[in-house]
This record gives structure tokens, C-alpha cells and sequence, in this order.
């Protein structure tokens, strides 16, 4: 019975090594590919710095124009008539809510 | 039924004697710690990993919240220039007073349309800036 079961002496050097480069292998691919990923996105972020200031310039720039065309708007009869066409296609929105001059250009969808 | 109780009692013996058996799975002092450090490097490049996917998650966020609002500022300033536009044309055809202050104070130049002998009819107001102009000092 005893000869079925004949014991080699076994070390798991060899896989145990195996097994671990392969996992540091995936592991520096992933991180390579991560890094490359890393600088593609900032370079993407380096190129929107410009369109972004515009963005933000514009976005401020037509709430100030909106707010001015409201006050405008209680003095001046062409102005509240701008105001109006300006809500019926749906580029302004009044919001109730809101204290003081409740005027907001609507998010873009 | 004996002989089976016979066969379990061989299997316990046999297991507790397999269990007092020196270990066979040797490694030497070397293979150990070649081993010990392979693990450490793989260990310390999962821990990078899982930090890296997280910042590179958080960037691609930043990234896609940027591309959002420059989408909106670019619906922004199509609006801007409509309205103006639309301001612009009261202006031209009322000379409405309140509304050249406001088309001066906002800064936006606005050119009222020459007339042309070629030209069927005056184009009406056109747009205050070409690109997103500076945003009016308060």
C-alpha cells in the first residue's frame, strides 16, 4: 500500500515563481496601459483649457445679459417684448422662486 | 457494515500518521526569499493598480464634466448671440434708447447694417461677437 503513495520531495519554487511572474507581468502591463491612459487625459484637459474659459465666459456673459434685459424689461416696452419672445421660444425661463430678478438663461439640454 | 467500520478506523489512523510525517514541501533559503520578493513586487504593483484605476477613473469624470460645459457654453453663446441679434434688430428699426444702453453696457458691439445698392434688403442685426467676447466688467 505504502508504494502506491511514494513521496517525491516536492518544492513549490517553481510554480509558486510561475505563477507570480505572470502576475507581475499582467499587473506592469495594466499599469503601463493606465499610465498611458493618464496622459492622454491630460493632454485632453490641456486642450480644453481654452474652449473651457470660453464656455464659462459665454455662460456668464449671456446670465448678464439676461438679468440686464429683465431690469431693462420693467422700464422699456421693447425690451419686455424681447424678454417675451425670448420666453415663448424658450431660451429664457423665469424662476419664481427665486427672490430679487428671477431670470436665468434655461440649461442647455 | 463491520468491514466498512474497519476501513474508516485504517483512514483515521492512516491520516493522523500522514500528519506526523515531516513536511516534504521544501524550499531552500534562496528559493524563499526569491519567492518573498516576487510576492512583495506583485503586492506593491496591485496596490498601485487599484490607486492608479481610481485616479484615472476620477480624471476621466473631470474630463467628461468639462466636455459638458463646454457643450453648454457653446448653447450658451448660440443663445447670447440670438438674443443680441434679436436685440440688435429692435434697436435698428425703434432706436430704442433703453436698449442701445443695454447693448452698451453689456459690450456688444453692434453695427447697424450699411446700406447696399446690390443688396434686395438690409440684413438686420448682426452678431455681437464672433467668438465668446469678455465678459462685461460690473
Amino acid at each position: 500500500m505504502s508504494e502506491e503513495y511514494e513521496e517525491i520531495p516536492l518544492s513549490p519554487f517553481w510554480p509558486l515563481l510561475i505563477v507570480l511572474g505572470a502576475l507581475l507581468i499582467w499587473s506592469g502591463f495594466n499599469i503601463y496601459q493606465l499610465n498611458l491612459q493618464r496622459t492622454f487625459t491630460a493632454a485632453q484637459m490641456e486642450q480644453m483649457g481654452q474652449p473651457l474659459n470660453n464656455a464659462q465666459a459665454a455662460q456668464s456673459r449671456l446670465i448678464a445679459l439676461m438679468n440686464d434685459l429683465i431690469q431693462t424689461a420693467s422700464k422699456d416696452q421693447a425690451a419686455a417684448q424681447i424678454v417675451n419672445q425670448a420666453k415663448a421660444a424658450g431660451i429664457l425661463r423665469l424662476n419664481p422662486n427665486a427672490s430679487g430678478n428671477a431670470s436665468s438663461a434655461p440649461p442647455p439640454q | 457494515m463491520r468491514d466498512t467500520r474497519n476501513h474508516n478506523f485504517k483512514l483515521v489512523l492512516r491520516l493522523h500518521c500522514s500528519i506526523e510525517e515531516p513536511p516534504t514541501f521544501i524550499m531552500n533559503r534562496i528559493q524563499f526569499w526569491i519567492v518573498t520578493a516576487l510576492s512583495g513586487a506583485v503586492a506593491l504593483c496591485l496596490l498601485t493598480q487599484i490607486i492608479l484605476v481610481k485616479v484615472v477613473q476620477r480624471e476621466q469624470i473631470q474630463l467628461s464634466m468639462a466636455q459638458q460645459q463646454i457643450n453648454q457654453g457653446q448653447l450658451c453663446f448660440n443663445r447670447l448671440q440670438q438674443i443680441a441679434g434679436a436685440i440688435g434688430q429692435v434697436v435698428v428699426q425703434t432706436q430704442d434708447p433703453g436698449l442701445k444702453e443695454l447693448l452698451a453696457r453689456q459690450n456688444i458691439a453692434f453695427a447697424p447694417p450699411k446700406p447696399d445698392a446690390n443688396a434686395p434688403a438690409p440684413a438686420p442685426a448682426p452678431a455681437p461677437a464672433p467668438a465668446p467676447a469678455p465678459i462685461p466688467a460690473h
